[in-house]
């Protein structure tokens, strides 16, 4: 499995501070232009929450995982927009022993997933609340990490999603979010046959019209 | 598949449909003998899948019997094959070493001798006294090929893996097997390889041979030794003898490290005078100053002292013991080989101890053991090409064996002329000195510890596993001394009876003892050591497997 260095991890908090701001300074100016008759352009921070496919993976990291995403929306022709987002996530867990009827012995674990998505949303409707539906593609980094031991697994996968929610529009600038995903990324093979990092993922939050 | 071997697969394939048409006496079932190279990794995993058996592993190649169909099956895995005969009834193989450029003195039409690689040669005949068109120096090793084809399992090296300069616990019994190893007496030595030079020629079928064989049987008799003749036959009708005896363990005496070395000799003029000094009086000689120095000791395992003889004309002897003793179940947990140790020529002292890589634990306990003891060098070879002594017999009966040899070049090898005068006997007390240690401390010396040796070791091995890594953890309960003792030191080891490692630091008082951080794809071995408040080990405790008690 290729290897991607801890550095992605401290750059990703990075550019969402960057963005956050850019998108608080640029409002201000935004909302002074008089004649804009409809924003297609938007950037928006998202949370909530996501439940892993694969049985052992909840097994592992049976913490609840919220996972938050920046992401940039543009309108580009009739009810189709594209989107990107960068997705992060991470949690902690324990080992789980082969033998149950033995001793146990637990070790403490650390994943840290950031995802890049790109894909297609086609909106049903203009009125305040438009529902819609998408798909794309997604790249994902990931890191598991043992506690008590120098074990750690990075990698990067591939993978797909289907997702469909509403936007629902506050006032001229602002909207609110939400999306139902369902992702799927295998993940190669791990210590109990093959992984699969997708699952299902809601997630709440804002959006705001940039031009 | 290139163009060129699926040429050589269907011309292979034609070759052997016409040659089983055309020769009916040979059945289309009877397996061919076959060269493969190189010899790797992937190669051995093809043979074993194609169901065919490696008679002998080689530096370059893989020498192998296979059934006809297995041909195509290992052609088809990208697996080079060649072949090399297709055997009949009555027909004699033999691996030999030789350094000419032609092995033989003349081109006898019953003899042929095919190089497989540099130095070895593949000698196949039908002429029982075809030793006599061989030029010396040589050496044989008979490849019992009726039996391989008969069905009966061979091993092939295995993916043992054993660490290389482990800062390991050396000994529980430095200062007890000093005091055994001050015993190794270099006039001893001088006096038995005389004796058995004197015997003019110790060549395996004379009437001297058997007077050697009874002189050793005598020697261990003398002892108090229990000691037998163990006959065998060759090529025919021809006989030889090897001569056996047993130091009994008091503990676990099923558990047996042997010890061996072949008394029989040759030469230019092997019937009439073969002194064999070096090759190979030293090595008996050093097996009967083991008997004398260990017989008065108390072991756990049971140590067999074995001289063999037929070495020379193909390892017969040690051939027949090692079979024997596959058959019988006989758990032989180390073999130790001595051949040839009192030349180690003008450059360097070094003692060779050849190991293949299912053995290699053996020669790095043997190194860790011994070294302190002694100055000569001691250097690890791994290499199961090296057949060309008794240990050989051993390995391809599956058993962990190494052979202790000198590492020079003896310009009398195989000639009237190795005689005492020509050996360093310094150098042989050494290797004496260096098998002795080992065998003691493989055969679990009885310590002079007051902590008695740990009951009741149980092992249970839990993994634990992330989405991507497991560990393993062994969880050790044993059960608790009843004399005081300073606590108990835990060993750990990659393969039964291998090179044992201290896990604790200071001795533990408790009774249980947990080992994380493992590699679950291995398999450990556990033995224990109570304490006593003088801070000596008792002896180790039974050995158990880390899943023992899963």
């Amino acid at each position: 499995m290729k290897t991607t260095s801890l550095k992605f991890f401290r750059v990703a908090p990075f550019l969402l501070a960057v963005l956050l701001w850019l998108t608080c300074f640029s409002l201000p100016a935004v909302t002074q232009a008089k004649k804009i008759p409809q924003q297609r352009f938007f950037i928006g921070f998202a949370a909530g929450f996501f439940f892993p496919q694969q049985e052992t993976f909840r097994e592992i990291y049976n913490h609840a995982i919220w996972p938050m995403e920046l992401r940039l929306d543009w309108d580009i022709f009739g009810s189709f927009s594209v989107f990107g987002a960068a997705r992060y996530l991470e949690t902690s867990g324990s080992t789980v022993s082969l033998f149950p009827e033995l001793p146990a012995e637990t070790h403490a674990l650390h994943w840290q997933m950031a995802t890049l998505r790109l894909g297609l949303n086609y909106r049903f409707g203009r009125s305040r609340f438009a529902p819609f539906a998408g798909m794309g593609g997604s790249f994902s980094f990931f890191r598991e990490q043992w506690r008590d031991v120098a074990l750690n697994t990075d990698g990067k996968k591939a993978g797909f999603f289907f997702q469909a929610g509403g936007r629902y529009r506050l006032n001229r600038f602002w909207q609110a979010l939400a999306q139902l995903d369902y992702s799927v990324i295998p993940a190669g093979i791990g210590s109990r046959g093959k992984v699969h990092l997708g699952g299902l993922t809601l997630l709440l939050g804002l959006m705001a019209g940039l031009f | 598949m290139p163009m060129q071997a699926k040429l050589k697969s269907i011309l292979l394939t034609l070759w052997l449909v016409s040659a089983a048409w055309i020769a009916p006496a040979s059945s289309s079932t009877q397996p061919l003998l076959l060269k493969i190279s190189p010899a790797g990794q992937h190669e051995l995993l093809v043979v074993t899948e194609a169901g065919a058996t490696v008679v002998q592993e080689l530096r370059s190649c893989l020498l192998v019997s296979a059934p006809p169909q297995a041909v195509a099956q290992m052609q088809a895995a990208d697996v080079a094959t060649v072949l090399i005969a297709a055997p009949a009834q009555g027909e004699f193989f033999f691996l030999l070493h030789s350094k000419l450029p032609s092995p033989l003195s003349a081109q006898p039409g019953d003899i042929t001798c095919q190089l497989l690689e540099e130095s070895v040669w593949l000698l196949r005949t039908t002429n029982p006294d075809f030793r006599d068109w061989l030029v010396q120096p040589f050496r044989l090793k008979a490849l019992r090929l009726s039996e391989l084809f008969s069905g009966r399992a061979r091993t092939t090296s295995g993916q043992f893996q054993a660490e290389n300069g482990v800062a390991a616990h050396l000994s529980l019994r430095t200062a007890i097997i000093q005091d055994l190893v001050a015993k190794v007496s270099l006039e001893r030595l001088r006096a038995d390889i005389l004796t058995l030079q004197n015997f003019q020629t110790r060549y395996t079928t004379t009437p001297q041979c058997t007077a050697a064989g009874d002189f050793i049987l005598g020697r261990f008799h003398q002892l108090g030794l229990a000691a037998e003749n163990d006959p065998f036959y060759f090529e025919g009708s021809k006989e030889g003898k090897n001569i056996v005896t047993v130091i009994p363990g008091k503990l676990t005496p099923e558990k047996i490290v042997l010890a061996c070395a072949h008394y029989d000799s040759t030469s230019n003029n092997p019937l009439v005078f073969a002194p064999g000094a070096d090759d190979n009086a030293s090595g008996t000689a050093a097996i009967l100053e083991l008997a004398r120095i260990l017989a008065a000791e108390e072991f756990s395992f049971s140590i067999v002292l074995l001289c063999v003889s037929g070495e020379e004309q193909g390892l017969y002897g040690s051939d027949h013991y090692a079979r024997q003793a596959r058959r019988d179940g006989a758990e032989i947990i180390a073999v130790v080989n001595l051949d040839m140790i009192a030349y180690p020529g003008r450059q360097q002292r070094v003692l060779d101890v050849i190991v293949n890589r299912q053995s290699e634990w053996l020669a790095d306990r043997f190194i860790a053991v011994a070294q302190p003891y002694i100055e000569l060098r001691l250097d690890k070879v791994v290499d199961a090409s090296l057949t060309w002594s008794d240990h050989s017999s051993f390995w391809d009966e599956g058993y962990a064996a190494l052979c202790g040899i000198e590492d020079s070049e003896n310009p009398y090898y195989h000639r009237t002329t190795d005689t005492v005068e020509t050996l360093d006997l310094d150098f042989a007390t050494e290797a004496v000195q260096a098998s002795l240690a080992t065998v003691a401390e493989l055969a679990q010396l009885k310590s002079n510890s007051a902590a008695s040796m740990p009951t009741g070791l149980r092992a249970q091995s839990q993994v634990s596993y992330s989405l991507y890594n497991r560990l393993k953890t062994v969880f050790l309960s044993w059960q608790a001394n009843t004399e005081p003792i300073a606590g108990y030191h835990v060993y750990r080891a990659e393969q039964s009876h291998g090179l044992y490692q201290c896990l604790t630091t200071q001795p533990v008082s408790a009774t249980t003892f947990r080992d994380p951080f493992l590699d679950p794809d291995k398999t450990y071995f556990y033995v224990l050591t109570a304490v006593d408040p003088q801070g000596r080990q008792s002896n180790y405790s039974r050995e158990v497997r880390d899943d023992e008690n899963n």
